[in-house]
């Protein structure tokens, strides 16, 4: 037995949290590297604009500034951003695109950048109002990953739109616990492979607690069709583990707490057995929703600490539908209780 | 008014705890406080009994210049009311009663309309808001003792404030108002109470701004940007005048605008920073580093202005004001577990001094900025508005509640022993 006893107290990080995170910030920060920009714009001052603000932040950030859209949509040399696509990763963090330039289509040429590299921060540039250019976009089909920019901007506005290639769950370290919110099961899904990746390229057990209506097999088409290809192999290796969440937390139609800790705790104890690192669970917490049981949901997600002494990372993963419904009071207890979160807008 | 109106009103509801040094500071203070309503399309109530319902309306008509004092009193957009004509002082008190009263106060002001010259927004009435003296209830008590009576207003009174909340789920804004003289007659048990049923406290005082403790990290939560520059120039002024380093780390000084209005309300400006008694660090580089997670540039900040403090042997105060909005920038840009992250480091990173980093407060109303609120505050933080008012809203739990009016009682006799020694 990992966890000794179901004593709160037992599950306490030994190390002060606060010191704990900004150790493992640092450790992460140390393999990061400058934030890449790059700038199209034709007019010549708002170029020497684009240079004096750089100046600034110059160490941090290396910003490029170019003046031709199609070299830098179709040419060949480290400009060409689709010349990225077998990773899906561009060079830059972040590419700001002037949308007036003349005739030419800026909207299809970012269009196809977005094709190519989806997560791809782009931001726009205009004088026009806003307003017409979300219009243009959406006319085109393009209707979101861009943000607008309206010129004039100041220094703290450029800066408010630059940052670095975040992938949500970059950060995550094995023992946090993590709640997440979705406005779409399609959201949910994805994010469920994706955090399920991260588990088998660390070589961890992977648990997925699933709603009650989705069926397992349905489920082992979607993680595979989202990119998960090797699904049936894991499923027989047992590195990954599908499990419909009502089953998990609810089998006789109770939450009882002390046997959903034994649960965590055997599966825990088996990825060590298995020579895993430990178990990361993407957990659908519909169930208790669905039950009556969204008060005794929150009294069992505090019963668990913020950050666990086990090698454990549960995500749990609710439908924003099911949080709006919770009481102000049990919301401020549920995050208290996680010390990361994922909420999607 | 359906529920619906009245949700979509609700986020300007208060109820507001304010200590006056006396009578006239007090009368002074509702009088402006129901003014502000009336211009924001309020309605208003006054309770008191320390002055009389004519010659209330008499300051009205000279105070509320653009109004029509008695017209407004016949439509019932002012209204103005004895002690005894609102509190159920003889009754015992319950959630309930207290509250369906207030609501229909509340719910008839709605179905005003206020159409004045002088009014910002024309059209409906938009809440109530109400100045609620206590000072008779004092009285009263005073001429009870000598008939040694149980019965105690003061007790009724404190029953009947701990049967509000301190958010109302309608649109009204209370200041229960006391005098310092009475307050002071409350056992600390009573105080403490009252102070866990409001939202916010004022007392003049206290003046968090003017005189921060040391190693107090200062949450101020502002309305608008011009609220937050004259907090920043309370603060440092003030820092100035006291012989301490000021610090004004901003994400912001690049900005013209923002640093002309800075500088030119600061006493001395160029003097003070060409000798460095107040210094100005350009946030940009800091912030893009915490994005990444990288603070060690904070650490060599922090490192720097210690030393130069402790070897500054000119300098007798060593208290160091820092202002710093870095993180209030990762938080609107929605940075947050990067913003999270350094306040975390600030709470780590204490220096003789104190921190002061400024939130907008309608962010925590938006989503998903409110979901970061309680994640963003430690329970040792000191949350204040732009005037200095603690604001018991944003308590993180309760152990920062308990930490927070801990803090304010403290306060309290801080300022009692600079008034006794005045």
């Amino acid at each position: 037995m990992i966890t000794p006893a179901h004593d709160p107290k037992n599950y306490l990080f030994k190390e002060n949290k606060a010191e704990h995170d900004i150790k493992m910030a640092n450790l992460y920060a140390a393999d990061k590297k400058k934030i890449s920009i790059l700038v199209f714009e034709t007019d010549p001052d708002i170029q020497y604009l684009y240079q004096e603000y750089m100046k600034i932040i110059s160490p941090h950030v290396s910003c490029t500034i170019v003046d031709d859209i199609e070299k830098m949509i179709n040419g060949n040399d480290s400009l060409n951003v689709n010349k990225f696509n077998p990773t899906q990763k561009s060079n830059f963090d972040t590419i700001i695109v002037d949308v007036n330039v003349g005739d030419y289509d800026v909207i299809r040429a970012v269009k196809i950048i977005l094709q190519t590299i989806p997560k791809q921060k782009i931001i726009f540039t205009t004088t026009a109002n806003p307003r017409t250019i979300k219009n243009e976009m959406s006319c085109q089909g393009l209707v979101s990953g861009v943000h607008i920019l309206r010129k004039p901007f100041s220094f703290s506005d450029l800066l408010s739109v630059i940052s670095p290639t975040k992938d949500k769950f970059d950060k995550l370290k094995l023992t946090d616990h993590v709640l997440a919110s979705y406005n779409s099961m399609q959201e949910e899904l994805t994010d469920a492979v994706d955090f399920i990746k991260k588990g088998i390229d660390s070589d961890e057990l992977n648990l997925l607690l699933i709603r009650n209506d989705m069926a397992v097999e349905y489920t082992i088409g979607v993680l595979r069709s989202k990119g998960l290809l090797n699904v049936d192999t894991l499923l027989e290796d047992g590195s990954l583990i599908i499990i419909k969440n009502a089953k998990w937390y609810i089998p006789d139609g109770r939450v009882d707490v002390p046997r959903i800790m034994d649960q965590w705790d055997a599966l825990v104890n088996r990825s060590i057995q298995q020579k895993k690192l430990g178990l990361r669970a993407f957990c659908m917490m519909d169930c208790f929703f669905e039950n009556g049981f969204s008060t005794e949901l929150v009294d069992y997600e505090c019963y668990l600490p913020s950050q666990f002494q086990i090698p454990v990372i549960p995500l749990c993963a609710y439908r924003q539908m099911d949080l709006d419904c919770l009481a102000e009071k049990d919301k401020k207890r549920l995050i208290e209780c996680h010390n990361h979160m994922i909420i999607c807008e | 008014m359906t529920g619906a109106d009245l949700d979509s009103l609700v986020r300007s509801s208060n109820h507001i705890l304010a200590i006056y040094p006396n009578g006239r500071e007090k009368l002074d203070a509702a009088f402006r406080f129901l003014h502000d309503g009336l211009l924001n399309n309020e309605a208003v109530l006054l309770i008191t009994d320390e002055i009389t319902r004519e010659d209330a309306i008499t300051r009205m008509a000279r105070d509320f210049a653009g109004f029509d004092v008695l017209d407004l009193l016949e439509r019932g957009v002012i209204s103005i009311r004895s002690t005894g004509q609102c509190h159920f002082i003889n009754d015992s008190f319950d959630d309930d009663r207290t509250q369906i009263k207030w609501k229909k106060d509340v719910v008839e002001s709605l179905l005003n309309s206020f159409f004045k010259e002088n009014s910002s927004k024309k059209g409906k009435v938009s809440g109530l808001r109400a100045f609620g003296d206590t000072k008779s209830l004092f009285n009263k008590d005073k001429r009870l003792s000598n008939d040694k009576s149980p019965f105690s207003f003061i007790d009724n009174l404190v029953e009947y404030e701990c049967s509000l909340k301190k958010h109302f789920p309608f649109p009204l804004k209370v200041i229960c108002a006391y005098e310092e003289p009475d307050i002071v007659q409350l056992n600390n048990l009573e105080f403490k109470s009252l102070l866990k049923h409001h939202g916010v406290f004022h007392k003049d005082s206290i003046k968090e701004l003017v005189y921060p403790l040391q190693n107090s990290h200062i949450m101020l939560l502002y309305d608008n940007q011009q609220d937050l520059n004259d907090a920043y120039i309370t603060y440092i002024n003030e820092g100035l005048a006291q012989g301490q380093l000021c610090v004004f780390a901003s994400v912001l000084l690049q900005n013209n605008d923002f640093l002309k209005d800075i500088s030119s309300r600061i006493i001395n400006f160029e003097e003070n920073v060409q000798n460095e008694n107040l210094i100005l660090v350009d946030m940009a580089k800091f912030y893009i580093q915490a994005m990444m997670d990288d603070l060690r540039e904070f650490d060599n900040l922090k490192n720097k202005l210690v030393d130069k403090v402790r070897n500054d042997k000119n300098r007798d105060d060593k208290h160091v004001r820092l202002i710093d909005d870095c993180s209030e920038f990762l938080f609107k840009n929605k940075h947050f577990e990067e913003c999270i992250n350094l306040e975390n480091w600030t709470h780590q990173k204490r220096f003789e001094g104190s921190v002061l980093c400024p939130y907008s407060k309608t962010l925590f109303d938006q989503f998903p900025y409110c979901y970061y609120l309680f994640r963003v505050f430690h329970s040792d933080d000191i949350v204040i508005d732009s005037r200095g008012n603690f604001l018991l809203d944003y308590v993180k739990n309760s152990e920062h509640q308990s930490k927070l009016i801990s803090y304010m009682m403290k306060r309290m006799d801080i300022s009692n022993v600079e008034l006794n020694g005045e």
